[in-house]
């Protein structure tokens, strides 16, 4: 059985009958998004492979309580936002840095906690312009409120519609497209020398 | 706002905006016509393009290479009732059916030679089989408190409270429940999942 080939309700339906190799594969698929969001959220490595971990632990131990006519990664993304959202009221990192972690104090601990930006360039002057327009890019993402930066990061870097981004952050559609609308026009404003 | 039909020099909405800039399929004619000529909103339409793209393109920042493996040692998949039973009795039906067959044949005896034995009511079959068990019960009481009564710990148990008074024995009695709801709670905890790790949240 080829699991790759396999729709994310199969895989669903197959991990509720106990199938391991069907809970790896949704895995494959999913840790990276997963892991991307929280990242960016919470802006240190370590933390968000805690959160992300948990998330999946928790996805995959209360699938019995997954509604299926809701997309999987949806309820997935929704479980690691409110682990997310809810870690961070505790801690209260809510403005968060490119350059690392506001509860990092020493040097050593801002660069542990720094957010890599990743190049698919081969050329390597390329590689370096497309890194540090990516740096940009995340100094201004982590400038933005978090309710903007999670809306804005599940729009257009994950491509969700605003009817699954309301569904994740559990708030009215309304307010998605005023998340959206307010992050669109911050980011516009501060990244105007690229964007031209 | 006033709509398009009534007003067509009306700038784009937000939602118009995005429809041009990220291709959405919904795009009126009106607003197509609005955007060839204003000049404002060709502008807000490629400034979000470019966003989008810029965004679009960041990358997902990967997860350790033993993310996978973490997960999946805390991860415990437990298939249903019925599904189990229908896995075991794919697996194992040789068994399962010689063992099915045993069980309706000796049942099948037995509801035959009842029902051979028309002096046997049902009233009276169970009240032979709630005598046998209280004579049993009573059995195993009585042995056990034979062997209590014959070991030495029972005596000297009872020679010590004796000893101790009331007062003591109430105390005795109290710091032995106190130690019973105390394992039991210790017992409670050790059956629950594990609780949630996460290394900064200390």
């Amino acid at each position: 059985m080829d699991y790759r080939e396999k729709s994310d309700p199969e895989l669903v339906e197959l991990c509720k009958r106990a199938d391991e190799r069907a809970a790896v594969e949704l895995l494959r698929r999913f840790e990276r998004p997963v892991f991307s969001l929280i990242y960016r959220m919470v802006r240190d490595r370590e933390l968000a492979e805690d959160l992300a971990q948990e998330a999946f632990v928790r996805a995959f131990n209360n699938l019995a309580r997954y509604d299926p006519s809701y997309k999987f990664s949806s309820w997935l993304f929704k479980v690691a936002y409110n682990l997310t959202i809810d870690h961070l009221r505790k801690k209260r990192l809510n403005t968060v840095s490119i350059h690392g972690s506001p509860s990092a104090v020493t040097t050593e601990l801002q660069a542990a906690t720094a957010i890599t930006v990743e190049s698919t360039e081969e050329r390597p002057d390329e590689a370096l312009q497309s890194r540090e327009i990516g740096s940009e890019i995340e100094v201004a993402i982590g400038e933005l409120r978090q309710e903007y930066r999670s809306a804005i990061i599940l729009r257009h870097v994950e491509g969700r519609s605003y009817e699954e981004i309301a569904e994740i952050m559990d708030v009215p559609l309304g307010t998605v497209k005023t998340y959206i609308h307010r992050a669109r026009k911050e980011l516009q404003g501060q990244l105007q020398h690229l964007l031209e | 706002m006033r709509d398009r039909a009534t007003n067509p020099r009306r700038h784009l909405i937000p939602d118009e905006v995005e429809t041009f800039a990220l291709g959405l399929p919904a795009r009126p004619r009106a607003a197509r016509a609005h955007l060839g000529e204003c000049a404002e909103c060709h502008r807000e339409v490629e400034s979000l393009r470019a966003l989008d793209e810029a965004l679009s393109g960041l990358a997902h920042p990967a997860p350790s290479p033993r993310f996978a493996e973490q997960v999946m040692a805390r991860v415990s998949l437990r298939a249903p009732w019925y599904a189990r039973a229908w896995t075991v009795t794919r697996e194992r039906w040789v068994p399962l059916a010689a063992a099915s067959l045993a069980l309706a044949a000796t049942t099948s005896l037995m509801a035959l030679w009842l029902t051979s034995q028309p002096e046997l009511s049902l009233m009276s079959l169970s009240g032979l089989v709630v005598q046998q068990i209280r004579d049993f019960s009573l059995q195993v009481v009585m042995a056990i408190g034979s062997l209590l009564w014959s070991s030495s710990v029972l005596r000297s148990v009872i020679e010590a409270s004796e000893r101790i008074g009331t007062e003591g024995a109430i105390l005795l009695l109290s710091a032995l429940s106190l130690v019973t709801i105390s394992a039991a709670g210790a017992m409670m905890r050790l059956m629950q999942p594990a609780p949630l790790r996460l290394r900064n949240a200390a």
